[in-house]
């Protein structure tokens, strides 16, 4: 360990520890570090556009020649005016550049990937159907498959009213959906869990490692 | 008060002190436990085992600090298995905290590699755009980043030579904590220009990607820490996934006896008051 | 009123339009038009970031000038002071620009840290919510909660060394079918409705991103 690279884990090491402080209660350590994360975020993410977007994309086109890049500084610096509410309505124009851009990604992508090819892998399922055999547990799956993805789009459809047979399929897809939930909150614990995993194996082997370094232990 | 009154009331101090400490004395005693890969995970590893040693990987690095645990480790058994088969990477960044996050990756993997910049890898850098930027490489890499990361010219790289569009990588990996990040690769990169794309997850959004998985879209997936160790059990390197593991599995074990006495306390109250 | 309303509606509709037709044509006339609208694209996009930060600086200058308490205006301090130090040494010129040292210093010691542990802090979160909140008051949050059980005993050493392969499977068997199948269905839904906002927008019938009715 290098002497700065200490300093920086001590240091670390200190403000991890002035945020865990809020879990017994709110204090000055814990606001003093949030506010600087939030002034050190916003530096870097301002540092990053200016040298990844602004230096490449627009400064060094304009001294190549190409000034077609004075479109979107003029569309951004009307985003800017968002701020200045006697003339926030120029801002309307980059935001509706920017809406209109999606807009059209989103019309052909979400449905290719997220309909087209989810519907396709869904039927492609049943291409070596069979029961007996050494496809028998694929096929069971699929049909499952098929019975959930039915089911629960059925329960989505909040346009006809869920009585009868309709509410019966919705009900099952409920109940399916709670199972896929399930999954996902047992996954969200996995996930929570391991960011605090991370934070203990920080603390535990760069700070205390800068404590023994530092003191010469 | 009885004593499912004082387990019902009890201060969540308490509960923040035994979970931490659950998580804690694991780690303290450095246990480590190795688990067993899954097909979406040694998927991804088989796809990469298989390529030829001047192929090119495009992996994006798509996180922030928020899910250093989760996806660092992904990022470093990666790069470990990519540049271990000599193949190279081309690196960018969908999120900005991604491109100093992957660089702490490259300065110590390249170094135990001796894997030189320009040749074997290339950082480009972060593009604001997210599914734009990925389009963009599709018709030109040049056309989304003009530079890498540093002001660099790509047509001065050595490695970028060979590698002008999308299509052009054998694989592309993204390294995603959401929005934008592997959906985007999955839309773009592989459906719109049939790029194999592979990916690694923060657990929360882990579930929604096995849609992606089981349809092709996405030839293998990382999971959480979980997915992570699983890398590193088939690299044969354990690094901090493996070593989280250990208190992963504790600290499981101590949410579900939370839950259960929480809901015992729930019953024997109600009972009560009936 | 026309600046207002009808020209961003215009920029909206043209734009997806061009976006749209170039999707199914490399046609000479349409892709470089396309191309250019995506690098105007990441430009705007650079600048939407700016607004955020901008606004932060706005607010927190105005909070050292009027606010009342001592302390108020000591942390708008930090936070700004924190801001204009780490946008110096990211900025100076011929000082390595993203690669200079003090820059990296303050992201690899301050903001990684911080980032990091303000989102460990979920983990204590979801400890209490399990302990206070995860009430199996009906037969479907009973399902969800047992559910949930396996797949984190599965995905843990503990559910193999309780069970054997047996709780590893069933999780597997539960993620890769039922999961999925729900995320697929959540997944096409979603899309729909995606789908259908951008049709009204381009049709003009949504108009809130114009501050419309």
């Amino acid at each position: 360990m290098e002497f700065i690279e200490a300093i920086g884990f001590f240091i670390g090491g200190f403000l991890t520890l002035f945020i865990f402080s809020f879990l017994y209660k709110d204090n000055p350590f814990y606001k003093f570090a949030e506010h600087l994360f939030v002034g050190t975020s916003a530096a870097y993410w301002l540092v990053y556009m200016y040298h990844n977007v602004i230096i490449p994309d627009v400064v060094k086109e304009f001294i190549s020649g190409n000034y077609w890049p004075v479109i979107p500084v003029i569309l951004g610096i009307f985003m800017l005016f968002r701020l200045i509410p006697s003339v926030s309505h120029f801002s309307r124009m980059g935001i509706a550049f920017s809406v209109g851009i999606m807009a059209g990604y989103n019309i052909i992508l979400q449905l290719e990937t997220n309909i087209v090819r989810q519907v396709g892998a869904t039927i492609a399922r049943f291409n070596n159907f069979s029961l007996t055999g050494s496809n028998a547990a694929f096929s069971v799956n699929s049909i499952i498959i098929l019975l959930v993805v039915l089911s629960a789009l059925v329960y989505f459809f909040f346009s006809v009213e869920h009585k009868g047979t309709i509410g019966g399929i919705a009900k099952f897809g409920m109940w399916m959906l709670m199972i896929t939930f399930g999954a996902s909150f047992g996954y969200t614990v996995m996930a929570r869990i391991s960011l605090l995993i991370g934070r203990v194996l920080y603390l535990k082997d760069s700070w205390w490692g800068s404590i023994e370094y530092l003191l010469g232990i | 008060m009885n004593f499912w009154e004082k387990i019902n009331n009890l201060d969540r101090r308490i509960v923040y002190l035994i979970i931490g400490l659950t998580v804690l004395i694991p780690l303290l005693f450095n246990i480590i436990l190795e688990v067993e890969p899954t097909k979406p995970v040694q998927d991804i590893y088989d796809k990469i085992d298989s390529l030829e040693k001047d192929d090119v990987v495009l992996v994006s690095f798509d996180y922030a600090a928020s899910s250093l645990p989760e996806l660092q480790p992904m990022g470093e058994a990666l790069i470990q298995h990519l540049f271990e088969k000599d193949i190279k990477v081309v690196a960018m960044a969908l999120w900005p905290v991604g491109v100093q996050l992957s660089d702490n990756i490259f300065n110590v993997k390249s170094e135990e590699y001796n894997k030189k910049y320009g040749i074997d890898y290339v950082h480009l850098g972060y593009k604001t755009g997210g599914m734009v930027v990925i389009d963009s490489m599709g018709s030109g890499i040049e056309d989304a980043f003009p530079t890498d990361k540093n002001g660099n010219k790509l047509n001065e790289l050595k490695l970028m030579r060979n590698v002008n569009k999308l299509d052009d990588f054998a694989l592309a990996i993204s390294l995603s904590a959401g929005d934008p990040g592997l959906r985007h690769f999955v839309m773009v990169a592989h459906d719109r220009y049939g790029v194999p794309v592979a990916g690694g997850c923060t657990a929360v959004s882990a579930p929604q990607f096995f849609a992606y998985y089981s349809s092709g879209q996405m030839l293998g997936l990382m999971g959480g820490l979980r997915g992570a160790a699983e890398y590193e059990s088939i690299i044969e390197k354990l690094g901090t996934g493996s070593a989280g593991m250990a208190a992963q599995n504790y600290a499981h074990i101590m949410i579900i006896i939370f839950i259960i006495v929480g809901n015992i306390s729930m019953v024997v109250l109600k009972r009560k008051k009936k | 009123m026309f600046l207002r309303r009808q020209v961003p509606f215009f920029i909206t509709v043209v734009v997806a339009l061009i976006m749209i037709i170039a999707y199914f044509t490399p046609h000479p006339t349409i892709s470089p038009v396309r191309n250019k609208l995506q690098d105007w694209f990441m430009i705007i996009a650079a600048f939407t970031m700016i607004v955020g930060i901008l606004s932060l600086i706005k607010v927190n200058i105005k909070k050292i000038r009027t606010a009342s308490a001592g302390s108020d205006k000591i942390y708008s301090l930090v936070t700004l002071s924190s801001l204009f130090i780490m946008i110096f040494f990211g900025l100076l010129p011929g000082a390595g620009g993203i690669n200079n040292s003090v820059f990296k210093f303050m992201f690899n010691h301050v903001m990684v840290p911080l980032q990091a542990t303000m989102f460990s802090l979920l983990a204590f979160y979801i400890a209490s919510a399990s302990f206070r909140a995860f009430r199996a008051k009906s037969t479907m949050a009973t399902l969800l909660l047992i559910t949930a059980f396996i797949v984190m005993l599965g995905r843990v050493p503990f559910g193999r060394f309780i069970s054997g392969p047996h709780l590893s499977n069933i999780t597997e068997w539960i993620m890769n079918v039922v999961n999925m199948a729900g995320q697929r269905a959540i997944l096409i839904g979603a899309a729909l409705g995606v789908m259908a906002t951008s049709v009204k927008i381009v049709l003009g019938i949504e108009r809130s991103h114009l501050g419309g009715e």
